[in-house]
């Protein structure tokens, strides 16, 4: 139907908003890479060798990820508002949250190991 | 509702400040590592994130003076948010890059 696929501005609340949540990503991933130099840099050199290198490894690729991600988000989120159609779905949010769940349990199991 | 909806803008202005303090950050915590190593690998990811940071500044100042005149403020560009998240994904691939070279 050519209705669904006429195109307008959004509320430029909504824009707004959608710009916010665009910066707040590139703000997690930027937390995520000064987290990972700071492991590297700080934290003392563990009893297993390249364990600390690892860990800021995976810190700093989750930061690339979300970095490389959060682009397409904000590009599909404001064509959908704009052809009013119902936000798409992502999967960020899941590879975040896994991916802290990682990090978490990786520094767990170093913290005991030494 | 009306000053409420006075206050996006401002808010917008204020999430692109915070992210360009957020980059500045990341590249002082950089280059204190870069300079305790003696400039070697880490001067790429550095150098990636001074310029990441200068550029988000530049862009979060243009788009909070747009989003001051205009009343019905459009979307930013697709060069200003493309530019942002790929100066980011940059600097995390350089400093990804660089961590087993930077080991001793």
């Amino acid at each position: 139907m050519a209705a669904e696929q006429e195109e307008s501005e959004p509320d430029y609340r909504f824009t707004l908003a959608n710009e916010r949540t665009f910066l707040a990503w590139i703000r997690t991933a930027l937390g995520l890479l000064a987290g990972g130099v700071a492991v590297h840099q700080l934290v003392p050199e563990l009893s297993v060798p390249g364990a600390r290198t690892a860990l800021a490894a995976v810190c700093v690729a989750l930061a690339a990820v979300l970095a490389g991600g959060s682009y397409p988000r904000w590009r599909n989120a404001q064509l959908a508002m704009r052809r009013g159609q119902p936000l798409p779905r992502s999967y960020l949010i899941l590879v975040l949250a896994c991916g802290v769940l990682v990090i978490t349990a990786f520094a767990a199991v170093l913290m005991v190991t030494g | 509702m009306t000053s409420q909806e006075g206050l996006q803008p401002e808010r917008t202005g204020l999430a692109w400040q915070r992210t360009a303090l957020a980059a500045a950050a990341c590249t002082l915590l950089l280059a204190h590592g870069a300079a305790q190593e003696g400039w070697r690998a880490a001067t790429v990811p550095t150098a990636l994130a001074a310029l990441g940071t200068l550029t988000m500044a530049v862009i979060g100042r243009r788009r909070a003076h747009a989003l001051r005149r205009n009343r019905m403020p459009g979307p930013p560009g697709r060069g200003q948010t493309g530019a942002v998240a790929a100066l980011v994904l940059l600097t995390a691939l350089a400093a990804l890059l660089t961590l087993p070279g930077a080991q001793p």
